[in-house]
């Protein structure tokens, strides 16, 4: 039987220790290698950097990790620079790059957490890769970074910005591959009409031309079929071509249209047009990555934002003390273990099967989970509108809104639920021991050896999980699946016990 | 060079968008939404394709459905019929009626196949149809190839009428995929928490029987490829917002169109009683919804010192030619109880479409259930509005109002069975 940390040690990737030194954060950079078949990572120092680093520390030998980073982030994000300033921007394009090397490993190390089935198909290397092509591009991706916002650090604002990143790019790959299966009719058939409107507006079209040009392709659209298992591969008959030239004729009379009557080499020739157009224009598009499908990162808060910070301790928390008591004993342990652990849905399958018949398979924790999610929010909201008149709810906007606010403050309510156990567990220790826990960081993700570690975090962390299997009437030791994200915890209440 | 090999499959893809809704059907069930569609007998390929996505969208919802029993009380699920399958030959769509508490509620699945959900069409059926209007519509894309299907959105009646652009080649609202909102979740909250409102749609004109049987000559051609393009978008709306000849369009009786005719000369009679509790029918509307008349006109009807009285107004907007969309004119007609148990009826004609004047000659008349002529007036140039003199009207007693322009005579049909306020 494998220990815990051995658990923990399997799931994590190797990573050589994290930077410490300030010039080393500014001036190195992640690199994978590989040597007999096992991925080795390590720091790759950028002498040019290096130098320039030094430089700026001998004069400045005060400031830190944070002054730097927010300087470099000034510089690139200052508008309308004098030309002889590109060298600058350049350097300080690297340097900013080179510190967020961790931030583009921890997104890419928690994708590959959380995707339990992309992971199979993206290497972490590519993960980090993608991240990379963000950290690259920082006047797009942090432009929208509040200098203000003092509690928000850099690293993490990137981490969340590259994990949506990588996300957006997996999808965008997922929709290519799926493209470049269908020939010229098939890829015609699967355009959106507007697809098909910028495709030609990027050939410089004239607004009759293409008004004519979707006409042909909308009647095309309506007579061609194509059988589930050939889809995509078939190419077009002169009956279809006829019948696409009659139906288009018809359409232009009756939308008034100036033409003359399309006879069906007309209509091949319009096709093929769209074909180019939409071969060219789809091209272009998965070349830059222009389009950010899971929307703009970081959007000002909503009001259900604002308030629900304002009332963080207050109202919110009195109506969801008084809500989640009231729950059914499967939601509460689910929340916990969802919200509070960290855990994924199938963890919570594993844990869960044998005790509800009903939550044998990912999907159906889903299911559950969200139906929980309903309750809950429902009951939140109606005793918010009767708690807050004043901003009563009023439309699906309203809900989306709230929901989106109230998600993330009930991830850190559910986080809290579990901190008076730690507490307990804390307080068990003897004195010198409570002293040394309060001294550690468990760094999860760097961590090479987990035999390395103090005796007292290992007995903390199994007392922490014995707590918790009892609390939640799960089997002794099944949390053992889920050590790391235990860890993970730990960290966040002894960060909140150092204040 | 991306390849193959970056496809996701079904469980990934749920995880990179888990805010939407999936689901999964099996070869079998398709091949049996298909050998279901092929059954019918459609027009042509386009239509039974239509039908099957639609077919297999429904089939597919309602097994999920099945597994959610508090969200399945709530749903009627349209039955099998041969008029939902009639319906996918024209339009694309499948509509629900649910009841969310005491609010009753709309909604719309509208199913497509294309793999780049940029934008959402909406066909403008289900938007600007009185009894078709949704409150809401769920975008649906279907991958029929590897069995699956998702919800990737949703948007309100009032949101599209806001952000929608209308597409007049294929008669769509388009809505832009930030638009949408992607966690179906948030449907099933707002129809429990928020009121829900009867979508705000314009009216669309009446057909006289001789109006009605063109159209549908038109539509019932053979050359008529797809239906809903085919004529105007005033005169497909209300051939299909008519229950009785939407009827005859979907059994394509054109042999017996006269015969049918003669069936159905009795128009379904308004029970005025309902209006009193805000139900109105067969056309008719609370004149604050009546959005095609000027303002003054309405502000006219609402200060009628005659009126002000009136307990409840309702309207119909009425055409009188297709060929002339000026011609429509707007039916008012108030009531007000009176203290002997009957009810004082006013009964007005205004210009619709935004013209001053009535059309000359045209003659608003009441009839007694025989059909004799009880009363009558006729505009002259000129006229803002006509009105017959107010009448009282004993429970349980049958009356219509005929409105007559050269050859076209429309006649509405009312009954007050009593009197609940």
């Amino acid at each position: 039987m494998l220990l815990w940390w051995e658990f923990m040690f399997l799931e994590k990737p190797m990573l050589v220790k994290k930077r410490r030194d300030l010039i080393d954060k500014f001036s190195s950079f992640i690199c994978f290698t590989a040597n007999n078949h096992q991925i080795q990572l390590s720091w790759k120092v950028d002498v040019r950097l290096e130098n320039n680093m030094k430089l700026k520390l001998a004069a400045d030998s005060e400031a830190k990790e944070s002054f730097w980073a927010q300087y470099f982030l000034k510089v690139l994000l200052t508008k309308d620079r004098p030309s002889n300033l590109e060298c600058n921007f350049s350097i300080a394009k690297k340097h900013f790059s080179a510190y967020l090397q961790e931030a583009c490993f921890k997104a890419a190390r928690d994708i590959q957490y959380e995707f339990k089935y992309i992971k199979h198909k993206y290497s972490l290397e590519e993960f980090f890769q993608i991240a990379n092509l963000a950290a690259n591009s920082p006047t797009k991706y942090f432009k929208s970074f509040n200098f203000e916002r003092s509690q928000i650090n850099i690293e993490a604002y990137a981490i969340t910005a590259f994990k949506r990143f990588i996300r957006n790019q997996i999808y965008r790959q997922d929709l290519e591959a799926r493209r470049t299966r269908f020939s010229g009719y098939g890829l015609l058939k699967d355009l959106s009409a507007g697809e098909l409107n910028d495709a030609l507006l990027a050939q410089n079209f004239y607004t009759q031309q293409i008004i004519h040009h979707r006409l042909a392709w909308q009647c095309f659209c309506e007579m061609f079929r194509v059988s589930p298992n050939h889809s995509g591969s078939r190419s077009i008959s002169e009956n279809e071509l006829k019948s696409i030239a009659d139906y288009y004729n018809q359409r232009c009379s009756q939308l008034n249209l100036d033409s003359l009557p399309a006879t069906k080499i007309v209509i091949q020739e319009m096709l093929l047009t769209c074909i180019n157009a939409a071969k060219n224009y789809r091209n272009k598009q998965y070349l830059y990555f222009e389009e950010d499908y899971f929307g703009a990162f970081d959007p000002a808060p909503s009001k259900w934002d604002v308030l629900i910070q304002q009332e963080e301790s207050q109202q919110l928390k009195v109506i969801l003390d008084k809500l989640f008591i009231n729950m059914p004993e499967q939601c509460q342990i689910m929340f916990k273990l969802w919200q509070g652990l960290n855990l994924t849905q199938t963890e919570i399958a594993h844990l869960l099967k044998s005790k509800y018949s009903g939550l044998q398979k990912q999907y159906q924790v889903a299911r559950q989970i969200k139906k929980y999610n309903r309750d809950i929010l429902k009951k939140f909201s109606s005793e918010w509108n009767q708690n807050n008149p004043e901003i009563y709810i009023n439309n699906e906007k309203d809900i989306e809104r709230i929901k989106s606010a109230f998600d993330k403050y009930f991830h850190i309510y559910c986080q809290q639920l579990i901190f008076p156990l730690l507490d307990e567990v804390f307080e068990e220790l003897e004195d010198e021991n409570k002293e040394n826990i309060l001294m550690i960081q468990l760094e999860t993700d760097y961590i090479k050896d987990f035999n390395e570690l103090p005796k007292i975090i290992t007995r903390f962390l199994e007392n922490f999980k014995y707590y918790m299997e009892k609390t939640m009437y799960l089997e002794q030791d099944s949390l053992s699946i889920a050590n790391n994200k235990l860890a993970d915890v730990i960290n966040q209440w002894i960060r909140i016990k150092q204040g | 060079m991306l390849n193959n090999s970056k496809m996701l499959n079904f469980d990934e893809l749920i995880e990179i968008n888990p805010e939407h809704l999936w689901m999964e059907f099996s070869v079998q069930e398709r091949e049996a939404a298909w050998n279901q569609t092929v059954g019918h007998n459609y027009q042509n390929d386009s239509a039974t394709y239509r039908a099957f996505l639609n077919s297999l969208c429904l089939n597919t919802f309602v097994k999920w459905l099945e597994e959610e029993p508090e969200l399945l009380a709530k749903f009627q699920i349209p039955i099998p019929s041969n008029s939902l399958d009639s319906q996918w030959k024209f339009v694309n769509g499948i509509d629900f009626n649910l009841n969310f508490n005491s609010n009753h509620a709309r909604l719309v699945l509208i199913p497509s196949e294309q793999s780049l959900p940029t934008e959402f069409r909406i066909p403008q059926e289900w938007v600007d149809i009185p009894n078709w209007a949704a409150n809401y519509y769920l975008a649906v894309q279907l991958n029929i190839e590897e069995g699956w299907l998702r919800i990737w959105g949703f948007i309100s009646h009032e949101q599209v009428q806001q952000k929608a652009q209308y597409d007049s080649i294929d008669r769509t609202y388009c809505v832009e995929n930030r638009d949408l909102i992607a966690d179906i979740d948030v449907l099933w909250l707002a129809g429990e928490i928020c009121p829900v409102y009867k979508p705000q749609t314009k009216l669309l004109p009446s057909l006289s029987e001789v109006q009605a049987k063109e159209i549908i000559d038109k539509l019932t051609d053979a050359n008529a490829y797809l239906p809903r393009l085919h004529v105007k978008f005033a005169e497909w709306g209300a051939i299909l917002a008519s229950e009785k000849y939407r009827s005859i369009l979907y059994n394509q009786r054109t042999k017996n169109w006269q015969v049918n005719l003669m069936d159905n000369t009795q128009n379904a009679v308004q029970n005025l009683s309902l209006w009193f509790e805000n139900i109105f029918d067969g056309g008719f509307r609370p004149v604050d919804d009546l959005f095609n008349l000027s303002d003054t006109v309405t502000l006219k009807f609402r200060s009628d010192s005659v009126l002000n009285e009136v307990y409840v107004k309702g309207a119909k907007l009425i055409d009188l030619g297709m060929q002339l969309e000026s011609n429509s004119v707007a039916l008012l007609i108030g009531l007000s109880p009176q203290i002997d148990n009957k009810v004082g009826v006013r009964v007005q004609l205004y210009p619709a479409s935004g013209e001053t004047y009535l059309p000359d000659s045209i003659q608003l008349a009441l009839l007694s259930e025989s059909g004799t002529t009880l009363q009558s007036v006729e505009s002259r140039s000129y006229d803002n509005y006509i009105q017959l003199k107010r009448f009282k009207l004993p429970l349980g007693k049958n009356f219509s109002i005929q409105v007559a322009h050269n050859e076209i005579k429309i006649k509405e049909d009312f009954v007050l069975e009593g009197l609940v306020y």
